[in-house]
């Protein structure tokens, strides 16, 4: 689990920033329905409504921003791979030049 | 395991640093506006504070979505270079994969070709484009009746 959490920064960080972002827009729907002055409502819009907003922002952006990642080191291996492809190594036999091996993986690539 | 010429993570530096900035400020703004609004007992004293943390909000948010985009458009140009590293590649038949024991399907013959019922390309077994996915073995009349077209990889 902690290995995972270590790997998954990203993706548990957004987790955290929604659940929190969730927790903060559930306060202030609750703070400001206990009260039916509009200057009670108010601080409990802002500190809860928006709060919780910028959260999920928050959250959102970490969870994509981690799938562009994953994207992005699936083409380093693509690359790596077409790279070894077209420079067979010294000696190696020239009708075996399209061999192709598959990288071990990371962890974060494998979902 | 990084390609020659690309860095780690599809963002420069100053992205990062127009993230973290745009989030620290926007939300600086929204808690302000909280403590302003706060200290107000009139609800017309409260709207200059909460027309703050709404421009608080929106700089936080615009500023994620700058990032993200950031990254599709990266992620974008190098998927050409990669489609253009193909596509200037000698069209060659690939010999046998080497097996892969993750992969029980990889050992089958080389006229098994393999997808799954979400994919719309098929593969050989030893494709890197098809590890670890759940795969179904399949002729290639059956994966071109299901409307698949042939991975551009492993060329099969």
């Amino acid at each position: 689990m902690t290995r995972w959490l270590r790997n998954q920064w990203d993706r548990s960080a957004a987790v955290v920033a929604l659940v929190a972002g969730a927790v903060s827009l559930l306060i202030g729907w609750i703070g400001s329905s206990d009260t039916v002055y509009p200057a009670q409502q108010i601080p409990f819009l802002i500190s809860g409504g928006l709060v919780g907003v910028v959260l999920i922002g928050v959250g959102s952006t970490l969870w994509l921003s981690a799938d562009l990642r994953d994207e992005w080191r699936k083409l380093d291996e693509i690359q790596e791979i077409l790279l070894g492809d077209e420079e067979p190594a010294p000696g190696a036999d020239a009708d075996l030049t399209g061999t192709i091996t598959t990288p071990p993986r990371t962890e974060t690539a494998v979902r | 395991m990084n390609s020659p010429g690309f860095a780690a993570e599809p963002w420069r530096p100053l992205d990062v640093t127009v993230l973290i900035a745009g989030e620290v400020v926007g939300l600086g703004l929204v808690l302000v506006a909280w403590l302003q609004a706060s200290d107000k007992v009139r609800p017309a004293g409260q709207i200059g504070p909460l027309n703050l943390g709404i421009v608080g909000a929106t700089v936080a948010v615009a500023t994620g979505l700058r990032f993200v985009g950031r990254g599709r458009q990266a992620v974008a140009a190098r998927r050409s270079v990669v489609a253009g590293t193909l596509r200037l590649r000698p069209r060659r038949r690939f010999a046998r994969p080497e097996v892969d024991l993750r992969s029980p399907l990889a050992a089958a013959p080389e006229t098994v070709l393999v997808s799954s019922a979400r994919m719309t390309r098929y593969h050989r077994p030893g494709c890197p484009l098809a590890a670890g996915k759940p795969l179904v073995a399949a002729s290639r009349r059956s994966h071109e009746g299901a409307g698949r077209q042939p991975c551009g990889v492993c060329d099969p």
